[in-house]
C-alpha cells in the first residue's frame, strides 16, 4: 500500500468521523433539551448512592430474563430504593401519593407510567406497556423496562441515561414519567 | 549427501533471440497488471478503514458521546468504541474469508493471510478491551467493586453467551499461533477455525439486547444489519453455493494416482468443461475426496500442471494424517472442489524477469507456474531445493520445461547449513557463503515466487529483500496454511 493511499485512507476515515460528530451536534440540541429540563427537576443526586448500587445491580440481573425474574428484580430494586429513600435525608419536593402520567406513544407502542411517592421520594414505578405485537418489540420492552425503572428509582428522577438498544421505549417511558412527576409537584 | 548442481543453460538460439520487442510488450502488460492490482488493493484497504471509521461515526451520530458525563460513562464509551471497532474488523475478516473473487485476486493468498492474522489479533484485542472497559465503566457507574459487578453481569444470559464467544475466538487465535508453529494437525486447526462462526452466532444475542448496534430508529441499525447481511451472503455464496455448483458442473473424478516417492503422490483428475474454471496454473483449490475416511476434511493444494482440456493434477506429500490418507486415493473417486484461489500465478507478475524457488513439495506449484507463465529466454531462473535428490519432485518435467522455455534450472540438495550460532540458512552446506543473489544474480529486478515450508521460504524472502527485490515483486504461497 502506497503512502498516497494510506493518506487517503486516513483522510477518508477522519472525514467520516467528523461527519458523525457533526450529525451528533446537530441532533444533540433536540435530544438534550428535554433532559436538561428534567435535570432542573431532579431532586437529590448525592443521597442515593447506596440505592444506586443495589438497584442497578438488581436491574442488570433483570435484564433479558423472563417476566417472572423481571418482576423479582424490580421488587428488589424497589425495596433497595425505598430503603435508601427512607435512610437518606429527605430533600425531595414531591408530594406523597400515586400519580399516573400521560400515555406516551412511540413508533413501536406506548407507555403509561404510574409513580408512587412516599416520604417525598419515588418509591415505586409501574408501567403499562403496550407494544406493537412484534416479537422484537416485546423482547426489547421486557429487557429494557426493568432497567429504566431501576435507574429511575436510583436517581429519584426522570433524568436517567437511555437504555441502549431501547431508545424509543426509554424516551416514551421518561416522558410519561415526567408528566406524572409534574403532577406530584403541583 | 553430496550436493548436485544441475544447470540447464538455455540453448544458444533461444538465448540469442531478439529480446527487445516481445519482452517490451510483456513488460508493459505486467506493468499495467500491477498498477491495476495495486489500485484494487488500495481501494479495498481504504474501504476497510472507512468502514471502521463509519462504525464509530454512526455511534457518535446517534449521540454516543452525549452520554459521557462521568468517569463511569467515559470508561463505558471507551468499551463501546473498542467493541465497535472489533466487530467491524470481525465482519471485514468474514468478508475476507468469503474469498470474493474481486478481493481474492487483488490481495492474493499470502497477502490475504497476512491481513487476516493482523485483523484477527486486533479483533481479539479489541474485544478484550471491550469487555474490560465496560465492566470497569459499569462498576464505576454502579459504584460496585469489580468482582460484584462481574457477578451481577454474569446473570445476564446474553452476556454470558458473549463471553463464551470471546473465549472461543481467543481459542481460535491461539490455535492459529500454535498451528503456524506446525504442532497442530491441519484438520484440527481447520475444525477449530470453524468455531469462529459459532462465536459470531453466540455474540449476536447481546448485540441485539444490550448494545446499541441494532437500536431501533438509528442509522447504526441500518449499517450493521447491512454489513452483517452482506458478509453472511458473501460467505454463503462463495464458500457454499458456488463450490457446490462448481463441483456439479465439472464432475471431477480421479483417473490416475502416481506415486512420485514413498510419501508423495500425483493425483490426476478428469472433468467436464474445465476451461470455464478459469484456473491459472499455480492457483490452488480446496479439495475434498468423496471416499470413506476422506470426505470430511478438505485440503488446499495447488495444481501441479497447467490445466489442459479435461485434466487437472495435484501433487501431494503426506504431511499429516489427512494428507497421508490421500496416498491411498483410488481412481474413480469423486472430488469436490472450491476455488480457484490465490494469485501464485501469471496474474501477479510485475516484471519480465522471473525467479522461481520451489522447496520440497513446494516444487509442485512452481512447476505449474513455470509451464504457464511467460518467460523471456535467458531472464528466468528456477531453483529447486530439497533435502535429498529424490525429493526433487517432478524434476524431469521441470528440466524439460526449462529447456523448452529458455530458463536456467538450479537444483540444490542437502541438509540446511547451520552457522556457528546455530542459525539455519536455506542453502545447503556447499553454498554456505552464498546468498540468493549469488545463485540468481538478476533476482533484484525479477519477480520472485517462493513456495515451500514457511521457515525456509522466509529465509529466501529475506535474502531477496536484502538483494533489493521490491516487496510487491515477491510472491509467497503459504503452502499449507
Amino acid at each position: 500500500m502506497s503512502k498516497k493511499s494510506t493518506a487517503a485512507a486516513l483522510l477518508a476515515s477522519a472525514g467520516v468521523l467528523v461527519a458523525g460528530c457533526a450529525v451528533a451536534t446537530a441532533n444533540g440540541q433536540t435530544v438534550t433539551s428535554p433532559s436538561v429540563e428534567a435535570t432542573s427537576q431532579a431532586a437529590t443526586t448525592s443521597a442515593t448512592t447506596s440505592a444506586t448500587a443495589s438497584a442497578s445491580s438488581a436491574a442488570s440481573a433483570g435484564t433479558a430474563t423472563s417476566a417472572a425474574t423481571t418482576k423479582a428484580a424490580t421488587t428488589a430494586a424497589t425495596t433497595a430504593a425505598t430503603k435508601a429513600a427512607t435512610t437518606a435525608a429527605a430533600t425531595s419536593s414531591y408530594k406523597d401519593g400515586t400519580y399516573t402520567g400521560s400515555t406516551s406513544t412511540h413508533q413501536f407502542g406506548s407507555v403509561t407510567v404510574t409513580v408512587t411517592i412516599s416520604g417525598g421520594k419515588i418509591s415505586a414505578v409501574t408501567a403499562n406497556v403496550v407494544d406493537d405485537g412484534d416479537r422484537k418489540s416485546q423482547q426489547i420492552n421486557t429487557s429494557a423496562i426493568p432497567t429504566i425503572k431501576a435507574r429511575v428509582l436510583a436517581a429519584n428522577s426522570a433524568s436517567v441515561a437511555t437504555v441502549s438498544g431501547a431508545t424509543y421505549t426509554t424516551k416514551a417511558f421518561l416522558s410519561s414519567l415526567q408528566s406524572a412527576l409534574s403532577k406530584a409537584k403541583a | 549427501m553430496a550436493t548436485t548442481l544441475l544447470e540447464t543453460r538455455p540453448s544458444p538460439d533461444q538465448a540469442a533471440a531478439p529480446l527487445t520487442r516481445p519482452s517490451e510488450a510483456l513488460g508493459r502488460r505486467y506493468g499495467k497488471q500491477t498498477v491495476l492490482r495495486n489500485r484494487r488493493v488500495d481501494l479495498l484497504t481504504i474501504g476497510g478503514w472507512v468502514s471502521v471509521a463509519a462504525s464509530i461515526a454512526l455511534w457518535l451520530a446517534d449521540g454516543g458521546l452525549a452520554a459521557v458525563n462521568s468517569l463511569g460513562t467515559a470508561l463505558t464509551a471507551v468499551g463501546i468504541v473498542s467493541g465497535l471497532v472489533a466487530t467491524d474488523l470481525m465482519v471485514l475478516m468474514l468478508l475476507l474469508a468469503a474469498r470474493i473473487p474481486f478481493i481474492d485476486r487483488a490481495f492474493g493468498h499470502d497477502h490475504a493471510v497476512a491481513v487476516h492474522s493482523k485483523l484477527g489479533k486486533w479483533t481479539i484485542g479489541g474485544l478484550v478491551l471491550h469487555g474490560w472497559f465496560l465492566v470497569c465503566g459499569y462498576a464505576a457507574m454502579d459504584k460496585l467493586s469489580l468482582p460484584s459487578e462481574i457477578s451481577s453481569l454474569l446473570s445476564v444470559n446474553d452476556l454470558v453467551l458473549g463471553v463464551c464467544a470471546l473465549g472461543l475466538l481467543a481459542g481460535v487465535g491461539i490455535s492459529s499461533i500454535v498451528a503456524v508453529k506446525k504442532s497442530l494437525p491441519y484438520e484440527v486447526w481447520h475444525a477449530i477455525h470453524l468455531a469462529t462462526y459459532v462465536a459470531v452466532g453466540l455474540s449476536l444475542p447481546h448485540q441485539f439486547s444490550m448494545s446499541g448496534l441494532f437500536a431501533e430508529g438509528t442509522w447504526e441499525r441500518v449499517y450493521w444489519i447491512g454489513f452483517f447481511v452482506v458478509a453472511g451472503l458473501a460467505l454463503l455464496t462463495f464458500r457454499v453455493i458456488l463450490p457446490i455448483f462448481t463441483t456439479m458442473e465439472h464432475g471431477l473424478v480421479v483417473t490416475q494416482v502416481v506415486h512420485e516417492d514413498s510419501d508423495v503422490v500425483s493425483i490426476e483428475m478428469k472433468g467436464r468443461n474445465l476451461p470455464s474454471l478459469d484456473v491459472a496454473a499455480g492457483q490452488f483449490f480446496h479439495w475434498r475426496f468423496l471416499a470413506k475416511g476422506l470426505w470430511w476434511h478438505q485440503h488446499p493444494f495447488s495444481v501441479s500442471a497447467a490445466p489442459t482440456g479435461d485434466t487437472l493434477r495435484i501433487t501431494v506429500r503426506a504431511l499429516g494424517k489427512g494428507t497421508a490418507a490421500l496416498m491411498n486415493v483410488r481412481p474413480g473417486t469423486k472430488v469436490m472442489i472450491e476455488g480457484p484461489y490465490g494469485i501464485f500465478s501469471d496474474k501477479s507478475r510485475t516484471t519480465t524477469g522471473l525467479t522461481l524457488v520451489g522447496i520440497g513439495i513446494g516444487i509442485a506449484p512452481v512447476r505449474a507456474l513455470l509451464e504457464a507463465t511467460a518467460v523471456v529466454p535467458g531472464d528466468a531462473t528456477v531453483i529447486l531445493r530439497a533435502h535429498t535428490a529424490n525429493q526433487l519432485y517432478l524434476v524431469r518435467e521441470i528440466d524439460a520445461l526449462c529447456r523448452a522455455k529458455g530458463a536456467r534450472l538450479i537444483t540444490l540438495v542437502g541438509p540446511r547449513h547451520r552457522n556457528r550460532l546455530g542459525e539455519s540458512s536455506w542453502l545447503p552446506e556447499s553454498h554456505r557463503n552464498d546468498r540468493l543473489v549469488d545463485i540468481a544474480p538478476a533476482v533484484a529486478s525479477s519477480d520472485l515466487y517462493v513456495c515451500g515450508p514457511q521457515a525456509v521460504a522466509d529465509l529466501v524472502i529475506a535474502d531477496a529483500l536484502a538483494a533489493g527485490t521490491p516487496r510487491e515483486s515477491i510472491h509467497n504461497e503459504r503452502f499449507v496454511w
